[in-house]
C-alpha cells in the first residue's frame, strides 16, 4: 500500500494516470496556499496513518472472519458426516453382517481444528489451501452390546439415541454460527 | 454436503423395506393358494438385504440383493374331496407361516417408520442450514 501526498489536485490525477497498475489510490490533496502549522501537520500525519490502517484492516478482515468461523465450520462438517454414518447404521438395521460405525467426535474435532489433516498440494502460493476431500475422521466400529446371530451389530436404541443427539448438536452449532454471523454483520454495518 | 447423503441412505432403506412389506403381503395373500402360476403350490418368498455403497462416501444404503423362495416341502393337507388331491387324498398347500409373516410385517413397518423419521430430521437440519446467517 502506498499513499501519495500531493499539493495540487491536478498533479494527483496525473500521477494516478501515469501509473495505472500501481497501488497508489489515496491522495491527500493539500492546499499549498494554506500554512501548515503544527496542528495541521499532525492532522495530516494522522490521516495518512488512518488510511494505511484502514487498508491493512480490509486486507486481513476476510482472513480473520474466516478464522472466526473456522471452528464452527469444522464442527458442522463433522456433525454432518456423523449424521450420515448413523443414518447408514439405522438404514442397515436389518442387513445381515452389517457392522455399525461411528467416529470419535472429540478426537476428530481436535484433529480438524489443529489442522493435522492432509492438505491438497498447491503449485503456487496463490492457490487456496483447501483440505482434502477424504473422510474427515477415522471411522471406527461400534462394540455391540447385543450382537445378533446374523452378524449385524446395529443396536437400534443406541443408534436412534446418537442420531437425535447429533441432530441437536448440529442445530446448536448452526445457532451459534448464525449468532456469530449476526454479530459480525452488526459490527460491520454499525 | 453430507446431509444430502442421508436422504439417499434413508430413501434406499425405505425402498428396501417397502419391498420386504410387498413380499410379506404376497406371502399372506397366498397362504391358501394351492396352485400358483406354474401349477405348483405357492412358495413363500423372502427378501435378502445387502449393503449398498454410495459413491465416494463411507455411509451406505440398503438394497434388496435377492428374493429367495422357500424350498422346503409343501404342507400336506388331507382333503380327498379336493380336485387337486393326489391318489391318497392329500393336497399340497403352501407352507406359509402366518405368525412369522406377521412378525416380519411389523418389523418392516417399524424400520420404514424409523427411516421416515430420519429423513424428517435430516430435512429439518438441511432447511435450517439454508437459512444460516439470516
Amino acid at each position: 500500500m502506498e499513499v501519495g501526498i500531493s499539493f495540487l489536485p491536478q498533479a494527483a490525477k496525473i500521477a494516478a494516470a501515469s501509473r495505472p497498475g500501481s497501488k497508489m489510490r489515496h491522495f491527500l490533496v493539500v492546499d499549498p496556499g494554506a500554512a501548515l502549522d503544527k496542528e495541521g501537520a499532525t492532522l495530516l500525519a494522522c490521516l495518512v496513518l488512518i488510511q494505511i490502517e484502514n487498508d491493512t484492516l480490509k486486507a486481513t478482515m476476510i482472513e480473520s472472519l474466516d478464522k472466526l468461523f473456522q471452528f464452527q465450520q469444522n464442527a458442522l462438517n463433522l456433525r454432518a458426516f456423523r449424521q450420515q454414518l448413523i443414518a447408514s447404521n439405522i438404514a442397515n438395521a436389518d442387513t445381515p453382517g452389517f457392522k455399525a460405525r461411528d467416529i470419535d467426535f472429540a478426537a476428530a474435532l481436535s484433529r480438524a481444528t489443529t489442522g493435522h489433516s492432509v492438505p491438497l498440494r498447491t503449485t503456487s502460493n496463490r492457490h487456496l489451501g483447501a483440505a482434502s476431500q477424504n473422510e474427515p475422521a477415522t471411522v471406527l466400529y461400534r462394540t455391540p452390546r447385543q450382537p445378533s446371530i446374523d452378524g449385524n451389530t446395529v443396536d437400534m436404541d443406541v443408534e436412534r439415541n446418537r442420531f437425535a443427539d447429533n441432530a441437536v448438536h448440529y442445530d446448536a452449532n448452526l445457532t451459534v454460527l448464525g449468532g456469530q454471523i449476526k454479530l459480525m454483520l452488526a459490527a460491520l454495518q454499525g | 454436503m453430507s446431509l444430502m447423503k442421508v436422504f439417499e441412505i434413508a430413501s434406499s432403506a425405505m425402498t428396501a423395506q417397502s419391498q420386504r412389506l410387498n413380499v410379506v403381503a404376497s406371502n399372506l395373500a397366498n397362504a391358501d393358494s394351492a396352485t400358483s402360476a406354474n401349477g405348483l403350490p405357492y412358495r413363500p418368498k423372502q427378501v435378502v438385504f445387502s449393503e449398498l455403497a454410495l459413491g465416494g462416501t463411507i455411509g451406505s444404503g440398503v438394497r434388496v440383493s435377492a428374493v429367495i423362495e422357500d424350498n422346503s416341502p409343501a404342507k400336506l393337507l388331507y382333503d380327498p374331496k379336493n380336485p387337486l388331491a393326489d391318489t391318497q387324498g392329500y393336497v399340497a398347500m403352501p407352507n406359509v407361516n402366518v405368525v412369522e409373516e406377521m412378525v416380519n410385517m411389523i418389523g418392516a413397518s417399524r424400520s420404514y417408520q424409523n427411516n421416515v423419521e430420519m429423513l424428517n430430521t435430516a430435512k429439518a437440519l438441511a432447511l435450517k442450514t439454508l437459512t444460516l446467517g439470516q
